[in-house]
C-alpha cells in the first residue's frame, strides 16, 4: 500500500510520457470517484489546492482541519489514494473502450456548460459532444405521455434536426425517446444526457437509440486499431450524436442522478422545449435550471382538461413561448430554414426543399400536419368522416360508431379499410388511431 | 346364513355395479368388513350396528362378515351403509333377500337409524338401471333426484324402521314410492305442501332461469356483439378493458342467451352436480346452463378435477355452459395450462393412484382481464403503472392459451351518462332467438361430421372445407396479411369467426364484411403484445 502512494501515472505506464494535462485529468477522475464529493466540493478543493493533482498531494487531515472537507469526504479521500492503481487501470480501461473523458479545464469541454451553476468537473462521452458552433435544443417531457405527445416530440425534433439544430434529451421513455428518434430518423445528431454511467443503458428498452447515438463501440475499437492509435476520435466517424454523463461510466441509474443531470440537459441546450408535462413533475426542475441559466423555454400548448397538458399550460401562463410550429424555434435561433439545411448547400436543393416544406408540412388549412395524408383523395365520404374523427389519441370503435351513427359492423368495416390504406392503425383490441409520419 | 344385496359405487361421472354379501355364522361375536374400501366406508360397521339396535332390531351375538364385490375396486363414501344394513338384515333372516334380486340400495345411515342424503344419487341410479335393476331403495331426500331415471321404481325411505315395514309390505309414513320421472312433479307438490298450480310453477321456473338479463347491460355494444358471436359459434372469448366496464356483467349473462338445455344435456349436467352435491335442494335437475366463475386463487386440483377422492373440478362443472375466468393474468400458470387439453378434447382426464377417470369439459371459455395492474391502461392519463409493470402484467398470459381463444374484444370505458341513460337494450330472449337460428345452420352443416357441432369446434380440415373464400375475399385477406402480420393459426381463427358471423347474417358464403369483423375481433396480438412505444 505504501509503495502505491508514490506511484504516479507516468511511472505506471512508462510507454506514455504523461503530459501534465493527462495527470491533471486523471486526478480529476480520481476526485470524482471519491465518495461524498460532488461537483461543488471538488471545485472547492481544487481552488484551495490550485488543481486536482495538487489537491491529491495534500493530506486529507489538513484539508479536514481547514474545513475544506467533511469527515466523510476525508475518509473517501484516503480511500481513493489507497485505490490509486485500481482507479488508474479503470481510467485507462475506459479510454481504451472509446469513452472520452473531458474535464472542465480541457479545451473541448462544452462552453455551454462552463457558466452554469455547479458545472460537472468531468464528462464521460460515448460518441461526440454537441458542436459548439451549431445551435442546440433540449427536448423534455413526461415519460408516460400520450401518443399525441410522442408524435409532437418526433415531429419537432425531426424538423429542427433537419435544419441543423442538435437535439439534446435524456433517453428516458416517452418524450425523450421520441425526440431522439425523431432526430435520428432524419439522419441527424441526437445527444442524450444520462442519469447513469455512459456504459449503462437505462432504460434498456431504448438500447437501439442508445447504440445509434453512442456508435458501435466494437467497430470503433477496430477502427482505432486500424488507424494505429487512439489519436482518431472514432466516435466522430460512426456515431450519430453522443451519450453524455457526468457519472462514473458504470454508475447505476439512481433517482438523485436524474435531478443532477437535468441541469446538464438545460445547460447544453440553447433553448428548452417542453412537450408534455404534468403539473408537478421532474420537467419543472429542468425548466427551473434553464431559467436560472437564462435560457428561453418553449412549451407545447395542451388541452385544459388533459393532466399532461397542465404543466405546459402553466409554463405558458408564466411567460413561456408557445410552441406551435418548428419555425417558432428556428426563428428564435436565427435560422433560415432553407439555408440551414446542412446537406442542401446548393441553391437548387434549398429551393426544392422549400417547395416540399410548403406542400408537405401543411395541409390546406395551414395547421401543422403531423399526420400522413397520402391517399386521402380516393376516400368515400364515410371514410373521410371517420378519418376526421380519429387523432393520435386512440379511440374505441364503439365511440366511433356512435359519433357517426353507424352500425358496429359497418364502422368496423370502414376502419379496417382505412387501416389497409395505411391511414390509421389498430392499437389494442378495439382502439384505433391515425398514423403519423 | 348368507345374503346378497345389489348396490353401486361412483367412478368418474358414471358408476360401477357392486354387491354387498353378508354372512352370519356362529363364532366369536364381531362385525367384519372385507373388500377394498376407504376409512369412511369401513366405519359403516359401527353406524350400521348401532342403527340396527336403535331401530329396535337386536342382532344375535354372532360373527357377521360383510364382503364387497368386486373386491378389487376401492369403495369410497358412505352410500354403502344402507346396502350393508339390508344385507345384514337379510342374513339374519329379518327380510327375504331373494325377493330383492332386482332391487338396488344406497344411502347413508345415522346412529339413530335415519337414512341420510348422499352425493351422486342420479348417476348411481342410472348405473343400477343399466344393470337391470328395476327398483331402488334410496334416502327419502334423494328420491326425486333418483326418479329422473326413467322406468325404474324409486322407494325413498326416511329410516330403517320404515324400510323394514315397507319390505314386510306394511304401510309406513316414512316411505315414498315414485315411478321413474313421471311422478316427479307430484312429489315436489307434496314436499311444498301447496296445491299444484302449473302456471305458478312456470313462472317460478322462469324466474329461476333468468335472474339476470342482457337488457340490464347499458352500452358496451361491441362486447355484447362479441358475446353473441361467441355463443352462436361456441367460440372462446377474451374480454379486456378497464375495470368496471361491465366485462363480468356480460359474461354472467352469456348463459341466458344460450339455447335451453335439452333433456339429455340437462341430465348429463345434473349428474356432475349430483356427484359434487351441488344440485339445488328444491329441484332435482339443474335446468339452467352452468356459469362457473372460480376465483383466481383456485388450485389445480379443484380447477381441473382431482383430489384424493377424484372429484370433478370447475371445468367439468362448467360443462354445457360458461367457464368464466375473471382477472385471467392472476391465475396460476399451472391452472391455466391445465386448460389446454380440455379446450382441445372437450374432456378432462384426471389420473390418480387408483386409475384415471374422464370427465366432460364441454364449455365456452370466457376470460376477462385488465390491461394493467391498475386497470386503466391504455388510458395513459389515468394509468399509473410503469411500462415495466404493464409488460410484466401482460407477460403472465400464456401464448398457447391465447391461441385457443378465437374472439377478443376490448371494452370501451363507460361514462356515467351512459349508465344512467334509459335505453331499451335488447333482452336475452331476443338475442337467444338469433343464437338458436345461427346454431341451426351449424347443426345442418355438421350433421355428418363426428365430434364437431359448432364453428368454434372446427379443426383445420373442417375449416378448409366450410370456410371457402371467394376471389375478392382472398384479395382482402392477403391485404390484411401484409398490414397486420398474422400467423397461420390466427388465420384459421379469423375464418372460423367469420363463418359464424356469416351464419348469423344468414349468408351462405363468407363476405369481406364478415371477414373484416372477424379480423377486428382478433387484434389481441396487437393489444397484448402491443409494442410499448419508446
Amino acid at each position: 500500500m505504501k509503495a502505491n502512494d508514490k506511484v504516479t501515472p507516468s511511472e505506471l505506464d512508462p510507454s506514455v510520457k504523461a503530459a501534465d494535462a493527462d495527470i491533471e485529468r486523471f486526478s480529476c477522475f480520481m476526485l470524482t470517484c471519491c465518495s461524498g464529493m460532488g461537483p461543488k466540493s471538488i471545485e472547492k478543493v481544487k481552488r484551495y489546492a490550485g488543481g486536482c493533482y495538487q489537491a491529491l498531494q495534500m493530506s486529507p487531515d489538513a484539508l479536514l482541519k481547514e474545513g475544506i472537507l467533511s469527515k466523510r469526504q476525508a475518509d473517501g479521500f484516503n480511500d481513493i489514494k489507497r485505490r490509486k492503481k485500481e482507479l488508474y487501470d479503470d481510467y485507462r480501461g475506459f479510454l481504451s473502450e472509446g469513452i472520452r473523458i473531458v474535464t472542465i479545464d480541457d479545451e473541448d469541454y462544452p462552453r455551454r456548460l462552463k457558466n452554469i451553476d455547479a458545472p460537472p468537473p468531468v464528462l464521460y462521452i460515448k460518441g461526440r459532444l454537441p458542436d459548439e458552433e451549431r445551435p442546440t435544443a433540449s427536448v423534455i417531457g413526461a415519460r408516460s405521455c400520450s401518443d399525441y405527445g410522442i408524435a409532437a416530440a418526433e415531429y419537432f425534433a425531426g424538423e429542427l434536426a433537419a435544419c441543423g439544430v442538435q437535439i439534446i434529451s435524456g433517453l428516458a421513455y416517452g418524450i425523450d425517446a421520441a425526440a431522439a428518434s425523431g432526430a435520428l430518423k432524419k439522419g441527424r445528431e441526437s445527444y442524450a444526457v444520462l442519469g447513469s454511467g455512459v456504459n449503462v443503458c437505462y432504460p434498456k428498452e431504448n438500447y437501439s437509440l442508445y447504440r445509434k447515438m453512442a456508435g458501435d463501440l466494437r467497430r470503433c475499437r477496430d477502427y482505432c486499431t486500424a488507424q494505429g492509435g487512439t489519436s482518431v476520435d472514432a466516435g466522430d466517424v460512426l456515431s450519430q450524436g453522443g451519450i453524455i454523463s457526468e457519472f462514473h461510466p458504470r454508475a447505476e441509474a439512481l433517482s438523485k442522478h436524474f435531478v443532477m443531470r437535468n441541469r446538464i440537459i438545460a445547460g447544453l441546450g440553447d433553448v428548452l422545449l417542453v412537450i408534455e408535462a404534468r403539473e408537478k413533475s421532474g420537467t419543472s426542475i429542468t425548466v427551473n435550471y434553464a431559467l436560472e441559466q437564462g435560457k428561453d423555454v418553449f412549451a407545447l400548448p395542451g388541452r385544459i382538461t388533459d393532466p399532461l397538458g397542465r404543466g405546459c399550460n402553466k409554463l405558458l401562463k408564466d411567460g413561456a413561448i408557445p410552441l406551435t410550429e418548428p419555425e417558432d424555434v428556428l426563428f428564435y435561433l436565427g435560422i433560415d430554414k432553407a439555408c440551414n439545411m446542412t446537406d442542401c448547400n446548393n441553391k437548387e436543393a434549398a429551393e426544392l426543399y422549400n417547395k416540399n416544406v410548403n406542400t408537405a408540412l401543411y395541409d390546406n388549412k395551414g395547421s401543422a400536419n403531423i399526420y400522413n395524408n397520402k391517399g386521402i383523395c380516393g376516400l368515400s365520404n364515410m371514410e373521410k368522416a371517420i378519418l376526421s374523427l380519429l387523432s393520435a389519441e386512440p379511440e374505441h370503435i364503439e365511440t366511433v360508431s356512435e359519433k357517426c351513427c353507424l352500425e358496429l359492423s359497418e364502422a368496423g368495416f370502414i376502419l379496417s379499410n382505412l387501416e389497409l390504406k395505411g391511414l390509421i392503425e389498430a392499437c389494442g383490441g378495439a382502439y384505433w388511431k391515425r398514423v403519423n409520419n | 346364513m348368507f345374503a346378497k344385496i345389489n348396490t353401486a359405487g361412483l367412478f368418474g361421472i358414471g358408476g360401477f355395479a357392486a354387491e354387498v354379501e353378508a354372512d352370519v355364522q356362529n363364532g366369536l361375536p364381531g362385525f367384519y368388513l372385507t373388500g377394498a374400501m376407504s376409512t369412511e366406508t369401513r366405519e359403516a360397521q359401527h353406524r350400521v350396528w348401532n342403527a340396527l339396535k336403535n331401530s329396535g332390531i337386536h342382532p344375535e351375538p354372532k360373527k357377521i362378515t360383510v364382503n364387497f364385490s368386486p373386491a378389487s375396486v376401492r369403495k369410497e363414501g358412505t352410500a354403502y351403509d344402507l346396502p350393508i344394513a339390508a344385507a345384514v338384515l337379510a342374513a339374519m333372516g329379518c327380510i327375504d333377500y331373494k325377493a330383492l334380486s332386482d332391487t338396488g340400495f344406497f344411502g347413508e345411515i345415522g346412529l339413530d337409524g335415519s337414512i341420510k342424503k348422499v352425493r351422486g344419487a342420479l348417476p348411481l341410479t342410472f348405473t343400477l338401471k343399466s344393470n337391470s335393476i328395476r327398483r331402488v331403495v334410496v334416502p327419502y331426500d334423494n328420491a326425486s333426484e333418483a326418479a329422473l331415471c326413467e322406468s325404474i321404481e324409486v322407494i325413498g325411505c326416511r329410516d330403517l324402521t320404515a324400510l323394514l315395514k315397507y319390505l314386510r309390505k306394511e304401510e309406513s309414513e316414512g316411505i315414498i314410492t315414485l315411478r321413474g320421472e313421471s311422478d316427479n312433479r307430484s312429489l315436489r307438490e307434496r314436499n311444498a305442501d301447496k296445491p299444484y298450480d302449473a302456471g305458478a310453477e312456470e313462472k317460478e321456473q322462469e324466474a329461476y332461469l333468468c335472474d339476470v338479463d342482457f337488457s340490464e347491460v347499458h352500452g358496451q355494444k361491441y362486447l355484447k356483439r362479441a358475446a353473441e358471436i361467441a355463443v352462436s359459434g361456441c367460440h372462446n372469448l377474451l374480454l379486456s378493458g378497464p375495470a368496471g366496464t361491465g366485462k363480468t356483467m356480460i359474461a354472467k349473462r352469456m348463459p341466458t342467451i344460450m339455447p335451453e338445455l335439452s333433456r339429455e344435456e340437462d341430465i348429463e349436467i345434473s349428474k356432475v352436480y349430483s356427484i359434487c352435491g351441488l344440485l339445488p335442494d328444491d329441484r332435482p335437475l339443474l335446468s339452467k346452463r352452468p356459469f362457473r366463475s372460480p376465483h383466481h386463487g383456485v388450485s389445480e386440483a379443484s380447477f381441473a378435477g382431482g383430489g384424493i377422492n377424484a372429484m370433478p373440478g370447475e371445468i367439468t362443472l362448467a360443462s354445457g355452459g360458461i367457464l368464466f375466468l375473471d382477472e385471467l393474468p392472476l391465475f396460476r400458470r399451472e391452472v391455466l395450462e391445465s386448460l389446454r387439453q380440455p379446450l382441445e378434447d372437450r374432456t378432462v382426464t384426471v389420473t390418480r393412484m387408483k386409475g384415471s377417470c374422464t370427465y366432460p369439459a364441454d364449455f365456452i371459455l370466457v376470460a376477462a382481464m385488465n390491461n394493467c395492474a391498475c386497470g386503466q391502461y391504455p388510458d395513459k392519463r389515468k394509468c399509473t403503472c410503469t411500462r415495466g409493470q404493464i409488460k410484466a402484467y401482460m407477460g403472465r398470459l400464456s401464448r398457447p392459451l391465447l391461441e385457443r381463444i378465437d374472439i377478443c374484444a376490448e371494452a370501451v370505458p363507460v361514462t356515467l351518462k351512459e349508465l344512467s341513460e334509459e335505453r331499451n337494450a335488447e333482452s336475452s330472449a331476443d338475442i337467444r332467438k338469433r343464437v338458436i337460428a345461427a346454431r341451426k345452420i351449424q347443426e345442418e352443416r355438421f350433421k355428418n361430421i363426428d365430434g364437431v357441432s359448432f364453428n368454434g369446434r372446427m379443426g383445420i380440415k373442417e375449416t378448409e372445407k366450410f370456410c371457402v373464400l371467394g376471389k375478392a375475399e382472398k384479395e382482402y385477406i392477403s391485404e390484411v396479411f401484409k398490414v397486420k402480420n398474422i400467423s397461420g393459426r390466427t388465420y384459421h381463427k379469423i375464418l372460423k369467426t367469420a363463418r359464424t358471423i356469416a351464419d348469423m347474417d344468414g349468408c351462405e358464403d363468407i363476405g369481406v364484411r364478415q371477414l373484416s369483423e372477424a379480423v377486428g375481433l382478433r387484434s389481441i396480438e396487437d393489444a397484448l403484445f402491443r409494442k410499448i412505444e419508446a
